[in-house]
């Protein structure tokens, strides 16, 4: 007999699934990888209602090795894109999310992963080849909350590993029907996207006008700016400073809803823009994780006095399962 | 209970003194949360005993983070024994444990001998709880942040202190291994009125980043916990269960670094009647339930009956 949970919600949402891998296929940056994973059963039907911001914690070894167990600890990787098809064509839209028909028990979906090669865990997933199995738990974490209006003009702000959360967004705000989306996409130097481009498209001369250039946002027609900090690409100048000369002469995209992933430093500068536009802004966060799904403490990262209350502590929320996704005016972004 | 592994049936229930559990293998605390956070991952109801991660008197923040580091076949955590403290522990999280069907131990910290006599008293007597794991790993503010379970005279104070007020609890001490000798404290302990022992805990570590020349935890120092601990933890099992519990018929509950069903064959072996795992549970939830499965099948491909006839079964020592 299955433990009773307390939680009258008995669906089942996340577990611990295997997963085949489809396809490894290395993106415009440098050591950068774009991984698909095929899910069948029980985890098509999780990952089926899974939301942009949420995150997959992978195994980066054989669990079965126990005498030399490494790395030990699972490693966090954000859904870049949930598909139907293996050619990862056609987006789930989630148009019928709290439909659990809309997935079969018997269909597969296909899962999206881009990540940079680091360490040793991104080492591991590198070296893996199609046909082979990847244990995971997912899909973990909270998840942006879409804007309520359709008719809300959307600026998606990335930087680095952190623009492929923002690709799933994209392809779910265009299946739900927004029309009014605007990318910036930023990294160091040009070498460092992880993304492909459509080159062969892309006016250089107009860094500050959107175009369909990176195809993981052209895919669900999201035009994109792009900007490196290095000028080896698009605008010469951080993802804020892009967007803040976007805004020039795109005045009408003054009043936005901001969506933002990347690094600590970034999405602070993202949370005092947005602030200084009055834009409301959700931002999706990375903190040391060990477990991803909210046992040991690890992730904590800290909110304004009063914004926590109604968890269980007054400073600090887990990325993994009160985030990663937070609403910018929360986070203390001076600690 | 008897647990099917193949066609034969073995017998892997234990007995802790007077709890009893369907089976060895627990939850370490602190990896498991309060309660049923881990219940999509793993069926709560198959494991042999729930222990909760450390309750304090008030609620606790935790340290700054970076909170945890991992290491070469290990981790490092200061998490600064982060909890929401004893009130909303009894008014939110002992509900959901009333739905626990195996047996439910409450780990105890304080920063003082009345802190964790008030916090006993207060989950003593509560039908939900099983029985109680006094983490006595935690600093003295009273004189000067030293460990009250690196001394045996302040250990044997502390678990003194709380048999006497909890007089029917079932109390189990959960030993620090940063010691010189841990049989001495196992002793103090037992002499107290420990009814079972548990060990070990985390043995302090750091971690430093060069580039920034500073500790990478936010808590300076950690505590080291995973399969890089195993063989120190097994070893002091062992001394402890030799020297100390088989004697005074205490049991023990061993933990350190168990991955898999051989790692936890290894602590019953050197005298654990119980085992429990941590850091593997933040990696592999359902290795709780594998663990058990495994020690079944060792018990049938040595035609054993039970898990009772192999505890403290060491040869060659
Ligand atoms: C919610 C979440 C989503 C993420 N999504 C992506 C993604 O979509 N694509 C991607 O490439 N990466 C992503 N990351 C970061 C990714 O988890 C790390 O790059 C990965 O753990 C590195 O593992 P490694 O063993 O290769 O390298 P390691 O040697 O373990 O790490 C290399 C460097 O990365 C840092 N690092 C390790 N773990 C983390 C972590 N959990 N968060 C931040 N930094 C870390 C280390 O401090 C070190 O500096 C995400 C992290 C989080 C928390
Ligand atoms: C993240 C983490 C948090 C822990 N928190 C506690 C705690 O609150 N109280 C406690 O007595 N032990 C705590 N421990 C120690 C474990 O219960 C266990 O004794 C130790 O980690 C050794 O077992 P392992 O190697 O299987 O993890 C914690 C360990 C980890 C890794
Ligand atoms: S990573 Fe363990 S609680 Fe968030």
């Amino acid at each position: 007999m299955k433990n009773d949970a307390p939680n009258p919600d008995n669906f089942v949402r996340r577990g611990e699934f295997v997963a085949k891998i489809v396809e490894q296929r290395p993106l415009f940056g440098k050591n950068n990888i774009s991984l698909n994973l095929e899910v069948t059963d029980k985890a098509a039907v999780c990952f089926a209602k899974a939301k942009p911001g949420q995150f997959v914690n992978l195994a980066c070894r054989d669990l079965n090795e126990y005498r030399c167990p490494t790395p030990l600890l699972r490693r966090p990787f954000s859904i870049a894109g949930i598909f139907s098809d293996s050619a990862a064509s056609k987006p789930v839209s989630g148009n019928d999310l709290e439909n659990s028909s809309q997935v079969g028990s018997s269909e597969k979906l296909y899962l999206q992963i881009i990540y940079s090669v680091i360490g040793p865990g991104t080492n591991w997933l590198a070296q893996r080849n199609p046909g082979e199995q990847i244990n995971l738990l997912g899909p973990l974490g909270n998840g942006f909350t879409l804007p309520e209006s359709k008719d809300a003009k959307v600026i998606l702000v990335g930087g680095g590993v952190g623009l492929p959360p923002l690709y799933f967004l994209a392809d779910r705000l265009a299946g739900q029907g927004y029309r009014d989306i605007v990318a910036v996409a930023g990294a160091r130097g040009r070498e460092e996207f992880a993304c492909e481009f459509a080159l062969d498209k892309y006016e250089e001369e107009k860094p500050l006008e959107k175009q369909l250039v990176l195809q993981q946002f052209a895919r669900s027609n999201t035009s994109s700016i792009i900007a490196t900090d290095d000028g080896s690409m698009g605008y010469h100048g951080n993802v804020v400073e892009a967007w803040r000369e976007f805004l020039v002469g795109n005045e009408g995209w003054a009043e936005a809803e901001v969506f933002a992933c990347g690094p600590g430093g970034m999405l602070k500068a993202v949370a005092a823009f947005a602030r200084e536009k009055v834009n409301p802004c959700q931002v999706c966060m990375e903190a040391y994780m060990a477990c991803g799904i909210g046992v040991c403490q690890s992730c904590v990262v800290a909110m304004k006095a009063g914004a926590a209350d109604e968890g269980e502590s007054k400073k600090y929320k887990l990325t993994c399962v009160n985030g990663p996704v937070f609403d910018a005016e929360k986070v203390d972004w001076n600690s | 209970m008897v647990e099917a592994s193949g066609k034969k049936q073995v017998d892997l229930t234990v007995e802790l003194g007077r709890v009893r559990l369907a089976n060895p293998v627990m939850t370490a605390s602190g990896t498991c949360g309060y309660a049923f956070e881990l219940k999509d991952f793993v069926d709560l109801s198959r494991i042999g005993g729930f222990v909760t991660k450390s309750i304090t008197l008030e609620g606790r923040e935790g340290n700054l983070p970076q909170r945890t580091f991992e290491t070469a076949s290990g981790m490092l955590n200061s998490i600064g024994l982060a909890n929401v403290g004893l009130e909303r522990f009894l008014a939110e999280k002992v509900p959901l444990l009333e739905k626990m069907t195996v047996p439910v131990f409450v780990n105890v910290a304080g920063r003082s001998l009345e802190d964790y006599v008030a916090v006993s008293e207060k989950l003593s007597g509560i039908e939900a709880i099983s029985g109680l794991e006094i983490n006595v790993s935690c600093p003295n503010v009273k004189v000067g942040g030293i460990t009250f379970g690196v001394d045996p005279a302040a250990t044997a104070e502390l678990v003194g202190a709380i048999r006497k007020r909890c007089p029917e609890t079932y109390l189990i001490v959960k030993l620090t291994p940063n010691v010189t000798d841990i049989t001495v404290t196992a002793r103090a302990a037992v002499e107290a009125g420990a009814d079972a022992l548990s060990l070990v805990n985390t043995f302090t570590g750091m971690a430093i980043d060069v580039e920034k020349r500073q500790p990478v935890l936010g808590g300076r120092t950690g505590g080291l916990s995973g399969p890089a601990i195993r063989p120190i933890a097994v070893h002091m099992v062992s001394r402890v269960y030799r020297e100390v519990a088989q004697t005074a018929g205490v049991p023990i509950i061993g933990m350190g670094g168990i991955c898999c069903a051989h790692d936890a064959l290894e602590f019953i072996i050197a005298g654990a009647s119980a085992v429990a795992v941590g850091t593997n549970v933040l990696v592999d939830p359902g290795c709780l339930v594998r663990i058990m499965e495994g020690i079944g099948d060792y018990l049938v491909a040595h035609d054993m009956k039970t898990v009772k006839e192999l505890v403290g079964c060491l040869e060659g020592v």
